[in-house]
């Protein structure tokens, strides 16, 4: 299957406030792209400007070579998945219920056996399975977390949009949905995740993209990105880049001396910027 | 409280003078009347024609029609009435209700069998009506319409005695009604004062009302020479109860149903509601209170109603409520003759009927009376004989004025006011 | 007590996810509805045979589906003043009871399934079709109509006073659409419309709403405070066949067409953009539930006036039995909200006979209580 997800200079602003200032970048199937960021600087804004839920106002996403609403509702959620930050359900429906949901845009009339095999497998592979009878409304956050990561799976599409799946959980769970991430972009399926934490991130994905108030600061490999010094021109934060002693990846650890970490820096000092890899950012984002 | 007392004083009077002047009542039975055949067909106040197979089972939704018809001899045939059914007294102990004039519902009304349904143009639901004539319970609306006036309850009357198919009894009680209304006009032509007066409606704590023009009491009212001080005061039909409106009004006398003020808890207590009790009506104890139906009912008694309102805001009134008897006067026989409590009153001609009618009296031209009866005679007149058949006798002279019937009569105060009524008419 | 009730009720809603116990269900509910149904058209201040009732029924509904059937009942006799007799009791089954107990079917039903739309289209439990505007804009309409004295009579040179109720009706149908075309306008704002400040202008439409019926009900005469309160605590004893034919399609529309909407209904739960990530056109969905709602509680109160309680209750009523699936929870409403309507009319118009009383008064009086009790219950059942 062909999935590409293609965001187009995309721009998003309510009233004075700009959320997200000429962002553009492309995911294809079979690859984890991860959104970093520090809080407020728009990741959440991008993921759902990439989902359709909101419209930019210049700029414009395809999905498979279509602008995303050209769509009808049903045909897109066919395609991509999203997984919220956090998931309410206002009446009491158990666990299993909100699973099936899941199903929904594949189910004509009513749902069938196999549809329940796929919830119940979904459900199995996110370690909820034995908490199905439960209310939803009664689950405790990480539990919530896996039932909604279930629903999204069991939606089956090709793009699998995620914003912060990994908040709520423990460390186990945590990369257990990131493995389940890179188990599905083997099978072809284009992943975004925002994520916030940046070893995570450093693990799992292929490509990271780092966001700062509203731009995309950097976007490449996690050894292209997450450098001591674009951290430190994004997050503000003084961290030391080991390599991790067993994955082929970055280990971003924290300067913190004397119990307080660095103070911020002078952002338009800071030297080192750069766009790698995306051949669509033409020119430099000005920060700040 | 000596206040109330003295109304109940009043009450009592004009029911005593009710139960007087109604020496004979129109006793009447559907099967002693041969004349009359049904089915009757009848175009009543909303303009439908309304075809009446029977009256053997009368229901009635609204207490002034239940008057009317007990008043014309149908009593018996009543099966079902209203709760504002209060009179006669007792009806509604011994027929069975079917609910309030303002609140009808089908069932209960269906449930009495009746062979026709009164009601008036104020009863609702309207729809009500509707059903019961899908039921093929015929429905007769009798007008009650403020814009009718004071003559409002003839035309009750007229329309209730032509349903039951008694027309010519139906004449005779609205010419009763009709001479009782004009004796509460005698009785104000010669007042000096023009009282000011407000009708005060009260539901509980909820509902307090004035009334102003297009309403029963605004009639009543101007009937009797008082002046309605909500209509001056601007309020159409009725409008909420507030201390502006009221002192606005400002009225010396203010009219209540016996409903009211047990509903508002006492006179007490409607002191209290706003502005009521800086009236000059509260502080000089004015606050009148008469029975619901009898007062507004705009129905078979309102003449007497009509009487007894005037009676209580025209101190200068000199028409004596009270009937005379007994009383001795001289006549010009040179007798003096002691006039007790009659059976019956009768006239010996045309001229002089009118005028005992005219002063409160229901008399009748002399044919052949009955024993105890009282005559009054012209002196050219057989009246010899007639004192001597052992009627009680007072002789006027033939060309008798007023004053001189009104004394004959034993009220000398009625005679002047009915002067001043002949003057201005 | 409370405890038992409430394993009672996780068991009933383990068993109700299964479609057999659903049809089983419906059917139960069915059922009671026609056992409410039959109970009402006998009972009445008026006392007639249960045998004659039914028959009168059966000959009725064979007459009006032109089918060949005779119960034998002989509708000859002729009426007797003051005696009963099988004519006008078969008139008064037929032109009166029947259209009552299923207008009040009617609206229960319609008040119930709006309710339920309602609550899943709004992510709110407590939406109500009150709360959207329809029910106290209807109402506005009405005494705006009595205020005015408006009657098509008038200009059809006709002063049946059934032309004067249908003006009242239309114009409450009327005002029920604007205002709760209103307050969705209000609620608009960027192309999207919040649930809660949709429930919130809905209740400041409300507020000026009774405020101008209570400004109405004072300036207005004793005769017109009649008419007036009909409308703000509701009747149905008014109704005429005429009124249930009219009723009939708005309500079946609604019956009809909502149930489709279950699964989707479903999904709105999970929050607005979230029912958009699996396929659901919220807005338009949205649309949809409050605009049906809308036309079915307008006509509703139309005819029936303003009846509290029922849109409320019912979905929180079914829902503690069934779980929140709308597909069992639509159809479940709209039967058990007629059910419940047609109960509450029974009593409202027995139990003070000669008089009735109104029933939105009936649906408030015991709404409130099941209303609480459930609310504490579900708590209690959270844990």
């Amino acid at each position: 299957m062909v999935n590409h997800l293609d965001a187009q200079h995309l721009h998003y602003h309510i009233g004075k406030a700009t959320l997200v200032r000429d962002i553009s970048l492309q995911v294809n199937g079979g690859e984890i792209l991860a959104i970093v960021g520090p809080n407020g600087a728009g990741k959440t804004t991008l993921l759902k400007l990439l989902a359709g839920d909101l419209h930019p106002q210049s700029g414009q996403v395809l999905l498979n070579g279509h602008p995303l609403h050209h769509h009808k509702p049903l045909e897109l959620a066919r395609q991509r998945a999203v997984m919220p930050q956090q998931a309410s359900v206002s009446l009491d429906f158990t666990a299993y219920e909100v699973a099936l949901m899941g199903r929904h845009p594949h189910i004509r009339g009513s749902e069938t056996r196999e549809d329940h095999r796929i919830v119940e497998e979904a459900l199995h592979r996110t370690e909820v399975l034995h908490l199905r009878e439960q209310l939803y409304a009664t689950l405790s956050g990480g539990e919530k977390a896996r039932v909604t990561l279930a629903r999204v799976l069991a939606q089956q599409t090709a793009i699998l949009l995620l914003d912060e799946p990994t908040s709520t959980l423990d460390l186990r769970h945590q990369h257990m949905t990131m493995q389940i991430m890179r188990e599905r972009a083997k099978t072809g399926v284009a992943v975004v995740a925002v994520l916030h934490d940046l070893n995570l991130a450093a693990m799992y994905a292929d490509r990271i993209g780092m966001i700062h108030s509203g731009q995309l600061a950097f976007i490449g490999t996690p050894d292209e990105v997450l450098t001591a010094a674009n951290i430190h021109a994004v997050f503000g934060l003084a961290v030391e880049v080991l390599s991790h002693p067993t994955h082929q990846c970055p280990l971003i650890v924290p300067l913190a001396t004397n119990g307080h970490v660095a103070t911020p820096p002078e952002i338009g000092a800071s030297a080192g910027r750069k766009v790698l890899a995306d051949q669509r950012v033409t020119s430099a984002p000005h920060l700040g | 409280m000596i206040r109330q007392l003295k109304l109940r004083h009043w009450l009592l009077m004009v029911i005593a003078l009710s139960l007087l002047v109604f020496t004979n009542p129109l006793h009447h039975s559907q099967a002693q009347d041969g004349g009359t055949t049904f089915p009757i067909t009848i175009t009543d106040a909303t303009g439908n024609e309304v075809t009446i197979e029977s009256i053997d089972a009368i229901a009635s939704g609204s207490g002034d029609v239940t008057e009317i018809i007990a008043a014309l001899g149908f009593e018996d045939n009543l099966v079902g009435i209203d709760i504002s059914s209060t009179y006669p007294e007792d009806l509604l102990d011994r027929i069975p209700e079917i609910g309030f004039a303002r609140r009808l519902a089908v069932e209960p009304i269906a449930a009495v069998n009746p062979s026709v349904f009164f009601c008036t143009e104020t009863c609702s639901p309207a729809s009500v009506f509707d059903q019961l004539r899908a039921l093929n319970i015929p429905v007769v609306i009798i007008p009650d319409n403020s814009d009718r006036g004071i003559e409002l309850p003839l035309e009750k009357i007229t329309m209730v005695a032509a349903a039951l198919g008694v027309p010519e009894e139906g004449e005779t009680l609205r010419t009763q009604v009709a001479r009782e209304i004009e004796w509460a006009k005698t009785a104000v032509a010669n007042v000096t004062e023009e009282p000011t007066i407000l009708f005060l409606y009260v539901r509980g704590r909820t509902l307090q009302l004035v009334s102003g023009t297009n309403t029963p009491a605004y009639d009543l009212i101007a009937t009797v020479d008082g002046i309605d001080v909500g209509a001056a005061a601007g309020v159409v039909g009725y409008m909420p109860l507030s201390a502006e409106v009221m002192l606005n009004a400002y009225p010396e006398y203010i009219v209540m149903f016996q409903g009211s003020v047990d509903s508002a808890g006492g006179l007490d207590k409607v002191r209290e509601l706003p502005g009521v009790g800086d009236t000059p009506a509260a502080q000089n104890d004015h606050i009148l209170v008469f029975d619901d139906q009898f007062i507004l009912g705009m129905s078979t008694r309102t003449g007497l109603a009509a009487l007894a309102l005037a009676a209580q805001v025209h101190p200068t009134m000199t028409w004596e409520m009270d009937m005379p008897y007994p009383y001795h006067y001289t006549d010009m026989t040179g007798i003096e003759v002691l006039v007790a409590t009659p059976v019956e009153l009768y006239a010996t001609d045309e001229t002089l009927l009118t005028t005992v009618q005219e002063l409160g009296f229901h008399a009748k031209i002399l044919d052949t009376p009955v024993e105890g009866s009282l005559i009054i005679a012209t002196q050219s007149a057989d009246w010899a004989s007639l004192r001597e058949a052992g009627y009680t006798v007072v002789v006027v002279s033939d060309t008798a004025d007023i004053p001189e019937i009104a004394a004959a009569l034993g009220v000398p105060g009625r005679g002047e006011a009915l002067i001043a009524r002949r003057a201005t008419n | 007590m409370i405890s038992k009730l409430i394993v009672w009720q996780a068991t009933t809603q383990r068993y109700s996810r299964l479609l057999p116990v659903r049809i089983a269900f419906l059917l139960v509910l069915l059922m009671i509805l026609v056992f409410i149904s039959l109970s009402a058209v006998s009972t009445g201040a008026v006392r007639i045979q249960r045998d004659v009732v039914f028959k009168v029924s059966v000959d009725a509904m064979a007459e009006k589906l032109h089918l060949d059937y005779d119960s034998g009942l002989d509708y000859s006799a002729r009426c007797l003043p003051g005696q009963s007799c099988i004519q006008r009791d078969a008139a008064l089954v037929r032109e009166i009871r029947w259209p009552r107990v299923i207008m009040a079917g009617l609206v229960g039903a319609s008040l119930a399934i709006a309710g339920t739309a309602l609550q899943g289209a709004l992510r709110n439990p407590l939406a109500d079709p009150g709360l959207i505007g329809a029910s106290s804009g209807a109402a506005v309409g009405a005494v705006t109509a009595i205020l005015l004295g408006v009657n098509i009579g008038d200009v059809l040179h006709s002063d049946a006073p059934a032309l004067a109720r249908l003006t009242q009706s239309l114009f409450a149908f009327g005002a029920a659409l604007i205002t709760t075309f209103g307050v969705f306008r209000l609620a608009r704002w960027q192309g999207r419309t919040d649930s809660t400040s949709l429930l919130l202008i809905g209740l400041a439409i409300n507020t000026m709403a009774s405020a101008y019926i209570g400004l109405a009900t004072f300036i207005s005469d004793i005769r017109e405070v009649n008419d007036i309160v009909f409308w703000t605590l509701g009747s149905f004893a008014e109704i005429f066949w005429r009124d249930v034919y009219v009723v009939v399609p708005f309500t079946g529309l609604s019956v009809v067409v909502l149930p489709f909407l279950a699964r989707q209904l479903n999904l709105m739960t999970l929050g607005e953009a979230e029912a958009q990530h699996l396929g659901v056109n919220a807005e338009r969905l949205r649309m949809i539930c409050v605009a049906l709602a809308a036309i079915t509680v307008g006509v509703s109160v139309a005819f029936a006036g303003i009846i509290g309680f029922v849109g409320l209750v019912v979905p929180h009523l079914i829902r503690f039995f069934t779980g929140p699936d709308h597909r069992i929870v639509l159809p479940a409403s709209v039967l058990t909200g007629a059910i419940l309507m047609i109960a509450a009319d029974l009593w409202a118009r027995t139990v003070a006979i000669p008089t009735e009383v109104p029933v939105g008064i009936v649906t408030a009086l015991f709404g409130g209580p099941v209303f609480l009790v459930l609310i504490i219950l579900s708590r209690r059942g959270r844990g």
